[in-house]
């Protein structure tokens, strides 16, 4: 195994709330969720109102055209790139928060995370957001009636069933597809 | 038939290929066994497995190429595929290992070690041969065609099948690391000692293994040959570039993908099965999902869509590999990833399109419909 | 597998009644934009029809209804009397006798021009065919003149994506010639085609009428004047006008959609 590092606390909050008899949500989480609600907003807001977020959702939708309208494309490849690593960096500071660190952090989360993009459809944040949900909720009521590992392949197995109704995932854009 | 297969390749084509089967199987063993040690040319007896392990690789990247590169759908689950063929092979050897186990009882050593008294009963039948190669045969091709079925019905493509299948390589590698599901976990199977009676330490076993390896490299090779050189290899191609109007031609698309990709999951299983005794372990690790994007690479490093450029590419990144593994063991993960770059950056069609590139092959085709 | 595959088996298409293609009140909707409204469309045996209508009028998904390509939210499509189209996966529509040009040309590119032939030739196309037969001595006679009519004997053996624009949409043609489809669906034919090139097409489809039945979406009106028997006019995704090229030009309500307010 590798070595791993637990990080100080950065929220250092002491304690939590007690939601019902005996189960406490301690402070740290809840500063977390605060922390993930604002990223996603700030994304959400970055997207669908500014100049930038146009240019990524029409490069998304049609490059040639978005090209042919002057939108530097490759440009936009790579603020979106860049911006895309920069929020799972964020991501993996909120991880810091609750679990070890090492260099192997993200790689339980690589196909997770991608199963995700699959359920919840393309290009649509509110998508990402119940996928994600979904998925991890799913995960944790099965995980202690059928053990990590069975609980990970009924999941994907339910993702496999669930795409068969709804190909592009459950919020996907529909209309006249560009690529005949 | 005869005709078709025969007019698959030119007269010089024929030549080369047999040339390289005439090497492997006659030419090698005769240098190994006739010609003195102090020489040159002699074939030192490790060379054996080192090259039969190549060359299951090299199935491996026929495989993929032919789901890849000519379909256009790039799986990360063809370790699993791998796997299979691997494990039902491994559970045959660890059987034929009998009462010669560390703890002298019938059962596997790490059922002993687990303290289990009886044989799982997935493990009943792999005392028999024809019984484990049965399930080589049958098993990754089922496999692959019960979840192919599903993900192409739904018409998950691209980038989604191919975490789709990455997916489903990380479960079942979860799945194999368990002690409890009963394939060794952690450490897999090993300490095989013999395969259909001939123990495996012997330089004669060895030698035989490698020689079947090379004939059924080079019958998979005629295989996926015919298919691409047929009609159907055309129409894989065709799907890889416009789905929809191979369609709306009137082809049922879902048929072709799942028959291509069953035939990829079957040579995958086989090259698992005779790699196994050759390098005599088999553990969860060939499921780790870096492992199948290694087999993705090997395809991309010698060029996709063509049959040579994978056999090549195989060839290519693991001779390397064993080099670098020797030579300078920290360096090797950089060496594949700046390899992989390089290769994506400048030579997109592999080094073989690469060298293609300055031919007007590409430009004209021959006619291949006579 | 289902009743649909099981009529396409005997490939009789029922046109007793003189229409092969039956579009009833069909209704397609894109988060709340309706790309068609209600549209009723009867296609007669052999007859060779043009659509005409302004951008966004619904004709590229109408024919993306009729190929299986959009289910409509409401409505029926039938092929004949007896083929239920909204039953049928794509390929099986273009099995049963549906072939379709797109707007956009699309031929395989990496694949010769004979090559192109050869995959949309009307055969058996399941996969054993496929991997096992080679062509025989009538289909390659069928490819041969299909090169003939549409020009390209000399490009056969070079790849589809060398070819020039025209070229490729007389490939796209020749692709449908040998499908020898029912029922041809042709979006937008002449588009980036010389004047003689237009000609030529005129020519062609006004001859494949009477053996299929031809409809076309077509922008130019020079090329239309010069085919059409009966037009039918889209806007808004519904049936604006239908009848004779004359008497549809000079419907006040046409003029209105076409002129502008």
């Amino acid at each position: 195994m590798r070595k791993t590092w637990r990080l100080p606390i950065l929220f250092t909050f002491p304690g939590g709330v007690e939601i019902f008899h005996g189960v406490v949500l301690p402070y740290s989480r809840i500063a977390i969720i605060i922390f993930v609600v604002f990223v996603v907003t700030a994304i959400w807001a970055l997207l669908q109102k500014t100049s930038l977020g146009l240019q990524v959702r029409s490069v998304t939708q049609n490059r040639e055209m978005a090209a042919c309208m002057g939108i530097p494309t490759q440009k936009v490849d790579m603020w979106t790139f860049g911006l895309g690593s920069g929020v799972a960096g964020l991501g993996g500071l909120a991880l810091s928060q609750i679990g070890n660190v090492g260099p192997e952090l993200g790689r339980m989360y690589i196909v997770d995370s991608f199963m995700v993009v699959v359920l919840g459809g393309v290009g649509k944040i509110v998508g990402t957001v119940a996928g994600a949900l979904g998925i991890g909720v799913v995960n944790k009521f099965l995980e202690p009636i059928s053990g990590a590992v069975l609980g990970k392949i009924i999941v994907l197995i339910l993702i496999i069933a669930l795409i068969q109704k709804r190909p592009q995932g459950l919020f996907a854009l529909k209309g006249r597809s560009v690529d005949n | 038939m005869i005709k078709q297969i025969v007019s698959l390749h030119s007269f010089r084509g024929w030549l080369l290929t047999f040339g390289l089967l005439f090497a492997a199987i006659i030419l090698l063993p005769v240098l190994n066994i006739f010609i003195p040690e102090e020489s040159f040319f002699h074939i030192p007896d490790y060379m054996f497995p080192l090259l039969g392990k190549y060359l299951c690789y090299a199935m491996v990247a026929l495989a993929v190429d032919l789901i890849w590169g000519y379909t256009g759908i790039l799986s990360l689950g063809h370790g699993v595929f791998f796997s299979m063929g691997g494990y039902a092979m491994g559970m045959y050897l660890m059987r034929s290992i009998g009462k010669e186990g560390v703890y002298k009882s019938d059962l596997p050593d790490f059922m002993v070690f687990l303290d289990w008294k009886e044989l799982p009963w997935y493990w009943y039948g792999f005392d028999y041969f024809a019984f484990a190669l049965l399930v080589i045969l049958l098993l990754p091709g089922l496999f692959a065609f019960i979840f192919g079925y599903f993900a192409f019905r739904s018409r998950i493509k691209g980038v989604y099948f191919a975490i789709i299948t990455q997916a489903m390589t990380y479960a079942l590698m979860l799945l194999f690391f368990r002690n409890n599901t009963g394939f060794g976990g952690n450490n897999g199977l090993t300490d095989f000692k013999r395969i259909l009676g001939y123990a495996l330490q012997d330089p004669s076993t060895k030698m035989g293994l490698f020689m079947i390896t090379a004939l059924v490299l080079f019958l998979s090779y005629v295989l996926a040959r015919y298919i691409v050189q047929s009609k159907l290899g055309r129409i894989l191609t065709a799907i890889r570039d416009v789905e929809s109007r191979v369609m709306f031609s009137g082809y049922n698309t879902l048929h072709y993908k799942l028959f291509i990709w069953t035939v990829s999951a079957f040579l995958c299983g086989l090259a698992g099965a005779l790699y196994v005794p050759q390098v005599g372990i088999i553990n969860p690790s060939e499921m780790q999902p870096t492992n199948s994007i290694e087999m993705a690479i090997w395809v991309a490093v010698g060029g996709r869509g063509t049959l040579v450029g994978a056999l090549f590419g195989a060839g290519l990144v693991n001779v390397a590999k064993s080099w670098f593994t020797v030579a300078a063991p920290d360096y090797w993960l950089y060496f594949l990833g700046v390899l992989f770059i390089v290769v994506t950056l400048f030579f997109p069609k592999g080094f073989l399109g690469f060298f293609k590139s300055f031919s007007i092959i590409n430009k004209v085709k021959e006619p291949t419909n006579e | 597998m289902n009743s649909a595959e099981v009529s396409l088996k005997d490939h009789s298409i029922d046109t007793t009644h003189g229409c092969i293609l039956y579009v009833e009140n069909v209704t397609v909707s894109f988060d709340g934009f309706k790309a068609l409204d209600d549209l009723n469309l009867y296609i007669d045996d052999g007859e060779l029809r043009c659509i005409i209508g302004p951008n966004g009028a619904g004709k590229t998904t109408m024919m993306d209804v009729i190929t299986g390509k959009t289910r409509p939210d409401e409505g029926t499509v039938f092929f004949g009397q007896n083929l239920d189209l909204l039953q049928m996966t794509e390929y099986e529509i273009a099995h049963a006798g549906i072939g379709r040009k797109f707007q956009k040309p699309t031929v395989f590119k990496n694949h010769t021009v004979y090559e192109n032939l050869e995959l949309a030739l009307h055969a058996d196309k399941d996969i054993w065919t496929s991997l096992l037969k080679r062509l025989n001595a009538d289909q390659k006679e069928t490819i041969e003149g299909a090169l003939e009519t549409i020009g390209l004997v000399e490009q056969k053996n070079i790849r589809a994506g060398l070819l020039a624009h025209g070229q490729t949409q007389w490939l796209e043609i020749g692709m449908l010639l040998v499908q020898d489809p029912r029922l041809l669906l042709i979006d937008e034919p002449v588009a980036g085609m010389t004047h003689q090139e237009t000609e030529q097409t005129a020519e062609l489809l006004s001859s494949l009428a009477g053996k299929h039945s031809v409809v076309v979406v077509e922008h130019e009106m020079d090329f239309i004047r010069s085919i059409a028997n009966r037009v039918t006019v889209l806007h808004e995704g519904r049936v604006l006008a239908e009848g004779a090229m004359e008497d549809v030009q000079n419907d006040p309500k046409v003029v209105e959609v076409y002129l502008g307010s």
